[in-house]
């Protein structure tokens, strides 16, 4: 079965990437500079996707208390920081050469930073933390209190003028040619698939980590 | 072509960051299951 999920999200990967590479076009005004949003887009996407299971785990875990959702809230938060990283590092390639910088203290960068620190914090809270349990139960907390930014951040760019671009792609309205939308779908399934693999096996060391 | 490195820039943070991560993960699932990480494959 482990074999079969990794066979399938390599070729995910694999199809997105030619898909981005070779297969789009490039756009009228962006150029070349467009095939950067196929890996900052989903990589958005899934620090989304991560901090929604560290919130359910998280809040799950402060309820239960059972350790399974300990596992499932710390690879979350791991994977949460992780993409939201590879957003900002990514947003700041394509910033670069089509704002020509590098940074702007911008709503959408801003809140971006907030939600990866706030990961962050959640996995030092945790491995800082004396006492074991108090540091789960802080991490956990952290974890609900961070998902709170995720709307924040999505909808940063409508709420407040930025520099960033608007949505889109909203409900009932795409503002995306083909050629770009199937492309960035693919990327976006693809890389929702690549963190659902690693947080099952994340969460499965977790579990093997804590039976040792 | 220097839009191409900029492009190439940004897929390689994406490969090397997602790389080392899975690489890691499983080396560390690899000794934490005594070199049976693949003990879930059926």
């Amino acid at each position: 079965m482990r074999a079969f999920a990794m066979g399938a999200t390599a070729a995910l990967l694999a199809l997105g990437l030619w898909l981005a590479l070779r297969a789009s076009p490039p756009d009228a005004y962006q150029g070349e500079y467009v095939r950067i949003m196929y890996v900052h887009v989903p990589a958005a996407v899934s620090s989304y996707a991560a901090a929604a299971v560290a919130c359910v785990s998280g809040a799950l875990y402060l309820w239960r208390r059972r350790s399974e959702y300990d596992a499932w809230a710390r690879a979350g938060a791991e994977l949460a920081s992780l993409f939201a990283g590879l957003t900002l590092l990514t947003g700041m390639l394509w910033g670069k050469p089509v704002w020509g910088v590098w940074w702007a203290w911008d709503a959408r960068l801003v809140s971006t930073a907030v939600l990866f620190l706030l990961y962050v914090g959640c996995l030092l809270v945790r491995d800082l933390s004396e006492d074991p349990v108090r540091g789960r139960r802080l991490a956990a907390a952290l974890g609900v209190v961070a998902f709170l930014d995720v709307p924040l951040v999505h909808y940063s760019v409508v709420w407040f003028r930025t520099l960033h671009q608007g949505p889109s792609i909203r409900p009932g309205a795409v503002q995306m040619a083909p050629e770009f939308l199937a492309p960035l779908a693919v990327n976006v399934l693809a890389y929702l698939v690549l963190s659902g693999f690693l947080l099952v096996e994340r969460a499965r060391l977790a579990r093997l980590e804590a039976e040792r | 072509m220097r839009a191409w490195g900029w492009v190439l820039a940004a897929y390689g943070c994406a490969a090397v960051l997602l790389g080392a991560y899975a690489w890691r993960l499983w080396r560390r699932l690899e000794r934490a299951s005594g070199g049976r990480a693949r003990e879930g494959d059926a």
